[in-house]
């Protein structure tokens, strides 16, 4: 079957390494997109799986074939490219039908398949214009429809909705999952935006400095990351530093000192006791009740509300926690959290309360390493 | 500012205007004169006997002018489309070098480099082995590669690499993709530039005066030599060959650029 398989891609250029030790196992009709910001080497990764690059080191195997040495014209392999990359010169059904001719397929073959894939795509009635004669979100159908005509092994996108409006861009996501459910190839997704990458992706390779830092189904990276990194990468999270004090705080859990606020945290190999770690909590996961004693759960503390800023579709709240008030957390809920009852104001007292297993501590990096 | 923006385009207006009596005026004119019977600024006596007069040697002069540029532009073109590539494409030493250079047939005094040309003509055993008209040609490919290269650099250098690697990855060699993508992409820029250069070989005067053997007179070097007639009139009418020449050839490059635009 058309799976795909890497092992230990490594790339430089010059002194610049892009690429450093990438491995992935991908299966047959399987979505990855590789997730990172500019210049953590997922478009290079991409363009050597293409054969536009040479890879220095490492192994390519496309349906079980290695690659070595298979020029991109024999590689079966179909790319969007962020900019389209359409034929000028060519009408749509003759950009479509490109990689079919030099297939040599008969005509009337060629036809049917380019009416296809035009169906699949929604462009039917334009394909006797030509590229510069559509709109941004149409030559994206084209360009994808080019790809697919071949019945590529492998699909490989390269940032291709970057270049449509927001709201464009999420239709077009939609429309891409469907599209993989009727065509069922093997995709390689690029890119830097986190929406894209888990509404599309049956699992997600967050790419770092030509590494992936973690590789997992959406969900996972985003509840359980495995590192500081992965943990800022997404969504908006309160960061900060903290001292282990416990290392066994029950149900594999163990306990921080943040500030004079005891609070128990998801359990991580590597950490030890009286260690400094970072601390990550999403905004979203600081749960706000109203009355002021905190009951005695877990990861429950007194807290009093400095700030409250409401922005459409979310409030705000920045928290001071704990005695006296050492902690300082932000907190987001949805618009629809307060519905029947007004949400705290300025200067309330109020309990805050964190799931011990959203509350991630992370062995203290080098400040460097950290750019998310 | 809607005040100040209608004072601009009225001044626009004055200038272009002005710019366009400029050159169109002396050409108008020039073209009257041609019909004169008389020598007088404003004709009063109509003929067409100086486009008659030595008709024949007018259509071999042309032929002449086409001998020689039809082959330079065509040999420009060989040489100007792989460095065209390499000054879009590629880094390499000497590239600003080149680049500079690439321009200087421009900026040099025809007299100059033809007296130069003709020095190096002169020189050793060039004479033995070139035939003048050979060399004349040689001369004009130097002249012509400017014109050819400056638009074909912009095409490919506007024309993204990723194009060319849609079609590899879509089953078609490099050297098919060239052939059905690169090319057919930079064609309407490649045509004018040929179309350009035609005419700027053919309305070439100081390096083709210093080259031409006596026997051979292109449309260019008629028009100055039937200056000796001492009939203006005579000299009009051959401009007004060449002139219409270039004009067709020019029009011929938009409408061959505004179909492949299509």
């Amino acid at each position: 079957m058309a799976g795909l398989t890497i092992r230990d891609l490594r790339k430089s250029y010059g002194e610049v390494t892009s690429v450093d030790g990438v491995s992935l196992d991908i299966q047959d009709g399987e979505v990855i997109t590789l997730l990172g910001s500019s210049g953590c080497g997922k478009t290079t990764t991409l363009r050597i799986i293409a054969g536009l690059v040479t890879e220095d080191s490492g192994v390519v195997e496309i349906a079980g074939k290695s690659m070595r040495g298979i020029p991109p014209w024999k590689r079966d392999v179909g790319i969007v490219f962020q900019n389209y990359a359409l034929f000028p010169h060519m009408t749509v059904r003759d950009n479509i039908a490109y990689g079919l001719k030099l297939r040599r397929l008969r005509g009337p073959e060629v036809t049917a398949q380019v009416d296809r894939v035009s169906e699949m795509v929604e462009i039917g009635d334009y394909l006797k214009r030509y590229p510069r004669e559509l709109s941004g979100g149409q030559q994206q159908r084209v360009a994808v429809a080019r790809a697919l005509a071949i019945r590529p092994k492998v699909l490989l996108m390269d940032e291709p909705l970057s270049g449509l409006d927001a709201n464009l861009r999420t239709r077009v996501q939609q429309e891409l999952v469907e599209l993989h459910r009727a065509s069922n190839t093997t995709t390689i997704y690029v890119t830097h935006d986190q929406h894209e990458a888990f509404v599309l992706a049956d699992r997600v390779a967050l790419m770092r400095a030509g590494r992936i830092e973690q590789l997992d189904e959406p969900m996972e990276v985003y509840n359980r990351p495995t590192s500081l990194f992965s943990a800022t990468f997404m969504g908006s999270n309160n960061r900060f530093t903290a001292r282990v004090a416990k290392i066994d705080a029950g149900d594999g859990r163990v306990e921080l000192d943040c500030g004079g606020v005891a609070m128990l945290a998801a359990g991580r190999e590597g950490l030890a006791a009286g260690q400094a770690v970072d601390v990550v909590v999403r905004m979203g996961r600081v749960r706000i009740r109203r009355d002021a004693a905190a009951p005695a759960r877990a990861n429950a503390f007194p807290a009093r509300v400095r700030e409250v800023s409401f922005s459409g579709g979310s409030w705000r709240f920045v928290l001071g926690v704990g005695a006296g008030d050492g902690l300082e957390l932000v907190a987001e809920a949805a618009d629809a959290d307060y519905v029947d009852d007004a949400p705290p104001t300025a200067g309330a007292s109020v309990t805050v309360e964190i799931d011990p297993d959203h509350v991630w501590a992370f062995p203290r990096e080098n400040a460097e390493q950290v750019t998310a | 500012m809607a005040y100040r923006s209608r004072w601009l385009k009225y001044v626009l207006w004055a200038i272009s205007i002005l710019v366009a009596l400029g050159i169109v005026l002396p050409l108008i004119s020039m073209v009257l004169f041609s019909f004169s019977k008389k020598i007088e600024a404003i004709p009063t006596q109509w003929t067409t006997q100086w486009y008659t007069f030595n008709s024949s040697d007018v259509a071999g002069s042309v032929g002449a002018s086409l001998v020689v540029a039809v082959p330079a532009v065509l040999i420009g073109l060989v040489v100007t489309l792989p460095l065209s590539f390499a000054m879009a494409r590629r880094q390499f030493r000497g590239k600003a070098f080149i680049d500079q250079v690439i321009v200087l047939p421009m900026l040099i005094p025809g007299t100059v480099l033809g007296f130069a040309l003709v020095g190096l003509y002169n020189t050793g055993a060039v004479r033995d082995v070139i035939p003048p008209v050979a060399f004349l040609i040689a001369a004009h490919v130097v002249v012509v590669i400017p014109v050819l290269a400056r638009p074909l650099i912009a095409a490919i250098q506007q024309l993204n690499v990723s194009v060319e690697e849609a079609s590899m990855s879509l089953g078609a060699p490099p050297l098919l993709t060239v052939i059905r993508i690169t090319l057919p992409s930079i064609l309407p820029s490649l045509l004018v530039g040929a179309i350009f250069a035609l005419a700027r070989s053919m309305t070439d005067f100081a390096i083709t005066l210093l080259l031409v053997p006596i026997d051979f007179t292109p449309m260019a070097i008629r028009i100055y030599n039937s200056t000796s007639y001492s009939i203006p009139q005579l000299t009009s009418a051959n401009s007004v060959i060449l002139l219409l020449l270039s004009l067709a050839i020019v029009g011929i490059a938009e409408l061959v650029s505004r179909r492949a635009a299509k």
